[in-house]
């Protein structure tokens, strides 16, 4: 298991696989709950900076690698709130101020970039039928139209790719 | 499970809520009667709340080469002032250490690549079907790079000869020599190409050259410096 290896890690192989694995979703996350970019490359590197220092006290049992890595995400974008809301606002200013608004606005966006994650790692054919079907609400003799795939061929792909999300989401250790 | 072989395709437009109104009746009625698509549609029934917390337009945005340079950069740095930080043992620590070098420098002179060369980079080989064929270590020469092979499972049926290429970045494959394949399928060689470490990040084997023609591709890694 690469969290493993990493204190063992000297050349960087593994922080480098870890990082290719979930810095993208993870600089999502944090960039839909700080909306700067700038601040959102700093968590990320601050999430590998605490993985690498504390990748001995790991618990596999206790949290996943995802679990864990967003649980530092979430703490660094609570303080980065909390720094924010103690300098003066200026009055076109829109944030979060109470923390419970905070926790609640975070849950929300671990779960959106969790899931858009595993949407990724859908084929382009799959993600494409649910968007069209989910987002879109289209049915299928609509996407079968409009697509020019034929209407069986489009609810099997269907059904297929909402089977293959399901295995993702189960890998990723997320329930409905 | 995956529902049943009639019905099975129309769970995940009902779930989506995509099908026609007929079809829709159609599939309630089918579900009342049908365990293994009943149990299908719970498994699945939870998604679309999933995806309702995901946008359509949401995608894994690209993220800065400079990011991720920065946090490398960091690791190493950190890595390298834990590894200089004394600690109690190092009295005892330099002797062992000293005596290990000589070891080490002894057996490495005996078993790397380059005549003792350090290999500065290694591949693992992969088959176009994903299987791993074998591996490549790279080692720095003053002709160019040597390259040490090793690789089992190969396919010996049409001439067991194999040629090593090492593709640059720019896209141009140098050929580092062939070698042959033993009757079992496995071989190792050392092979010497003019690239330098740096130049190249992939290996590939392919089948001899014809004619000027590249053989086939049998495996290939990318290059871990």
């Amino acid at each position: 298991m690469l969290v493993e290896r990493l204190p063992r890690d000297r050349s960087g192989d593994e922080l480098r696989e870890l990082y290719r694995r979930y810095a993208g979703e993870l600089f999502g996350f944090a960039t839909s709950a700080l909306g700067d970019r700038e601040q959102a490359e700093e968590v990320v590197q601050d999430v590998f900076a605490q993985l690498w220092r504390h990748a001995g006290d790991y618990d596999q049992s206790r949290a996943s690698v995802r679990t864990w890595l967003y649980a530092i995400a979430r703490n660094r974008i609570v303080d980065a709130h909390r720094r924010a809301a103690a300098r003066p606002k200026r009055a076109d200013e829109d944030s979060l101020d109470s923390a419970a608004e905070i926790d609640a606005a975070l849950d929300q966006a671990v779960l959106r970039w969790q899931i858009t994650a595993a949407l990724a790692r859908l084929s382009p054919a799959h993600r494409e039928v649910i968007r069209l079907a989910h987002y879109g609400g289209l049915t299928m003799r609509e996407i079968a139209e409009r697509t020019g795939i034929p209407l069986g061929t489009v609810k099997s792909r269907t059904s297929y790719a909402l089977r293959s999300l399901r295995l993702i989401l189960d890998e990723m250790e997320i329930e409905p | 499970m995956t529902g049943c072989r009639e019905y099975g395709d129309l769970i995940g437009p009902y779930i989506l809520g995509a099908l026609e109104p007929d079809e829709v009746e159609e599939m309630s009625r089918h579900l009342a009667e049908c365990d293994r698509c009943a149990l299908e549609r719970r498994r699945l029934a939870g998604l679309p709340a999933l995806l309702d917390y995901a946008q359509a337009d949401d995608t894994i945005a690209p993220l800065s080469p400079q990011l991720e340079d920065a946090v490398l950069d960091q690791f190493v740095k950190e890595r390298a002032r834990a590894d200089q930080s004394p600690g109690r043992w190092r009295r005892f620590a330099i002797p062992a250490a000293a005596a290990a070098v000589v070891i080490l420098a002894v057996v490495l002179a005996l078993v790397l690549p380059g005549g003792g060369q350090r290999a500065y980079a290694r591949a693992e080989l992969w088959s176009t079907s994903g299987k791993v064929l074998g591996n490549a270590s790279a080692a720095k020469v003053d002709s160019g790079t040597r390259v040490q092979l090793r690789a089992h499972d190969l396919p010996v049926g049409r001439g067991a000869v194999y040629e090593l290429w090492c593709v640059r970045k720019d896209g141009r494959w140098i050929n580092g020599g062939s070698f042959q394949a033993r009757a079992d399928g496995t071989a190792a060689a050392v092979l010497t190409a003019a690239v330098r470490p740096g130049d190249y990040h992939v290996v590939v084997v392919t089948r001899r050259s014809v004619g000027g023609e590249r053989g086939a591709e049998v495996m290939r890694g990318k290059l871990k410096y």
